[in-house]
């Protein structure tokens, strides 16, 4: 049998494969704002670095007051609510980061690793506290509860911070017209005496 | 680029929480008072001669802070707490508050009132549940008789009771029905579909949104009259599949119904009183305060009628009004005029008309009680029979409502002087509904028993008679109901037909 003359390929030929790339090794995949501008310039470097903490501090904030608002339903006491407020705010998105990192084989002492969690945090809890304003007519019967547990134990200031989330305008005892029978039946006498109560004959 | 992209997401997303919560509508929020520890310990709920329950005064501490410091630490008396069904049933107390914030008109030596108006029956509950000495608490419910009775098995435990009526519901409560299905009985024995709120449509939120229990009980009194028996009633909520074969529906004013409005309790104008309900602990405890509230409430009424634009105004704005803590949002002031419409009345004089042992009028609080009670029973509203006795307190009515006039015979267009005169209704009446006397004990005396109350609670309707026996039987019952109750005879009328399958049919006449 005549041959074709065609070139065939025989056992013993090695077949290469080109291998893959490491090129994303380094890379998190998530693109950390302040490891990616290394080539950006300082102020844009430091307005990055502000924006993350504004979003963390924003979304942190929102987050933490709603886990503890589930939390105060069942438990009043403040410690306990915050600690599992703490555990849930900074625990989840440290295990996202932690993962984030695992798979970039990069650590906190990395180059770029802790913009890298720095992003992680803010982007989970700006997302948990979109969503959960988002829900209003589901999570402001929450926010309220809360804010009530601060008013009650008297921190006014974030009892107002917390019913500003909840959506509503509150109005403090304090604030309301000094006249009225609630307040005229405070001890005070400079009240009682400016100020007469609503009461029958 | 990766890092400009995620700085890009932070920023949009920071930018977009922040609008979120600058741009969402902001309702008012009463909040809650601070609580004193030191307080609690030395309080006594109600001043110097105790209470029922042990508690503290919180808001009251944290008012005028700076003059509180110079004040002597002993405890101070807490405001009456009053919760109310509705906005509406808080104006006698909007009343009684200056748009200063002073008092109109009133001794400085009572204790001071507390508002806490709910929009549901819970949140009264909850309120009632946790007694005047909590901020978030109240000594006092003014609500509707039906949902008193509705209520009474959850706070049985308090052992509450109605001590006044301060008014009757108006046009509040609807019942709408096919044409002329009110006028004749169901046919068949098949079940009676209701459109109404009650056990078997409390969870479905339209039923919620366009019924309460007064409805209820009015849409259960028509079909009551009507002979029909509770076992064929099925209550229905509006979005139900077979809904639109229904041939009645109670609902609230207001909600959308595509049958013909029937009745209203405008028309059955002394069906739904309004009561104050405390607990009975408290009547004891405190019976002088709580004669000092109802006669400054029942005051308050009064002018509330003579000022209801002002008053609507200023519960819409919550304007110098004295709120308890976790109160929701105002209805607008239009809603809340337009409700304060819905309501009647009841002043200090009539109360010994409905209360007490001079109540001796067909439609008093104990017969409208016993009354209520059946129907939500029979309805399912509630699963216990009318307690023995009755869940009501005559001791403050009687105290601050003066006798009532003598009545005589003669003081109505009815009696001897036109016995026998049941002429024939003018011209231009509406027929409302039809009382058929289907029970087989039925007799004249009880016909006209039945008479007498409707009289009672249709204030301004006549009623035609129609009975077995033809116009003889008819006009010895319209007699005796003419005699017993001293009904005028314009409001009787008799015709010759007999009515099919009961003793007797009343129909009950609108008149022009």
């Amino acid at each position: 049998m005549k041959s074709l003359g065609l070139p065939v390929a025989k056992d013993e030929d090695e077949i290469v494969v080109p291998k893959k790339s490491k090129s994303t090794k380094g890379s998190s995949g998530l693109g950390s704002s302040t490891a990616g501008a290394t080539r950006a310039t300082p102020q844009m470097r430091r307005l990055m670095r502000i924006t993350a903490g504004i979003g963390i501090a924003l979304g942190g904030f929102v987050t933490i007051v709603a886990v503890m608002g589930v939390v105060g339903l069942a438990v009043d006491n403040i410690w306990a609510r915050l600690a599992v407020g703490l555990v849930v705010v900074v625990g989840l998105p440290a295990f996202l980061a932690d993962r984030m990192l695992k798979r970039s084989d990069s650590t906190l002492a990395t180059r770029g690793g802790l913009g890298t969690v720095a992003d992680v945090f803010a982007i989970v809890l700006l997302g948990a506290a979109l969503m959960l304003i988002a829900a209003d007519s589901v999570t402001s019967g929450l926010f309220r509860h809360e804010g009530d547990l601060y008013a009650r134990h008297g921190s006014t200031t974030m009892a107002r911070a917390v019913y500003f989330v909840a959506g509503v305008s509150p109005v403090f005892p304090a604030e309301r017209p000094a006249t009225a029978p609630g307040g005229s039946a405070s001890a005070s006498a400079q009240a009682s005496a400016t100020n007469k109560p609503v009461t029958p004959p | 680029m990766k890092g400009y992209a995620t700085f890009f997401l932070i920023a949009v997303m920071s930018l977009g929480l922040v609008f979120l919560l600058l741009t969402r509508t902001r309702k008012d929020y009463t909040a809650v008072p601070s609580v004193d520890p030191a307080f609690i310990e030395g309080a006594s709920p109600l001043g110097p001669d105790g209470g029922v329950d042990a508690g503290a005064d919180a808001s009251a501490l944290t008012v005028g802070d700076a003059a509180a410091d110079a004040a002597p630490a002993k405890p101070t008396e807490r405001p009456l707490r009053v919760t109310a069904l509705g906005w509406e049933l808080v104006a006698a107390g909007v009343a009684l508050t200056a748009p200063d914030g002073g008092a109109v008109g009133l001794s400085p030596a009572a204790p001071a009132i507390e508002l806490a108006p709910e929009t549901t029956l819970d949140a009264v509950e909850a309120r009632l549940a946790r007694g005047g000495s909590d901020p978030v608490g109240a000594d006092i419910a003014v609500m509707p008789l039906p949902a008193f009775v509705v209520a009474f098995d959850r706070l049985r435990a308090l052992d509450p009771r109605a001590f006044v009526v301060v008014g009757f519901s108006r046009g509040r409560e609807e019942v709408h029905a096919n044409a002329g299905a009110l006028l004749k009985a169901p046919p068949g024995a098949d079940e009676v579909k209701l459109i109404a709120f009650g056990p078997a449509t409390s969870a479905d939120a339209a039923a919620k949104a366009s019924g309460t229990e007064s409805a209820t009980v009015l849409g259960l009194f028509a079909l009551d009259l009507l002979g029909v028996p509770p076992a064929r009633i099925r209550m229905l909520a509006p979005g139900a599949a077979d809904a639109k074969t229904a041939p009645f529906a109670a609902v609230a004013r207001g909600a959308a119904d595509e049958r013909k409005l029937a009745f209203s309790s405008a028309d059955a104008s002394r069906l739904i009183p309004i009561v104050a309900v405390a607990p009975k602990a408290q009547l004891d405890a405190n019976e002088a305060k709580m004669k000092d509230f109802a006669r400054a409430w029942l005051d308050g009424l009064d002018r509330s009628r003579k000022d209801a634009s002002n008053v609507a105004r200023r519960l819409a704005n919550k304007e110098a009004l004295p709120l308890a803590a976790g109160i929701g949002g105002a209805p607008e002031a239009i809603a809340l005029l337009e409700r304060l419409g819905q309501i009647e009345p009841v002043s200090l004089a009539q109360q010994r008309a409905f209360i007490g042992a001079s109540a001796t009028g067909p439609a008093t609080l104990e017969t409208l009680t016993q009354k209520t009670w059946s129907l939500a029973r029979a309805g399912g509203l509630t699963t216990s029979a009318a307690p023995s006795p009755l869940p009501i307190d005559e001791r403050v009515a009687l105290a601050i409502a003066p006798a009532p006039a003598p009545q005589h015979a003669s003081d109505g267009a009815g009696g001897g002087a036109d016995a026998g005169a049941f002429a024939a209704l003018p011209a231009g009446t509406t027929p409302l509904l039809v009382y058929r006397a289907v029970d087989a004990q039925a007799d004249a005396a009880s016909v006209a028993a039945q008479i007498g109350f409707l009289a009672g609670v249709f204030e301004h309707a006549a009623f035609r008679i129609t009975a077995k026996g033809g116009e003889k039987m008819a006009r010895a019952i319209a007699a005796q109901a003419r005699d017993r109750f001293d009904l005028p005879a314009s409001r009787l009328a008799t015709t010759a037909g007999e009515p099919a399958g009961a003793f007797a049919s009343v129909e009950i006449v609108s008149l022009p």
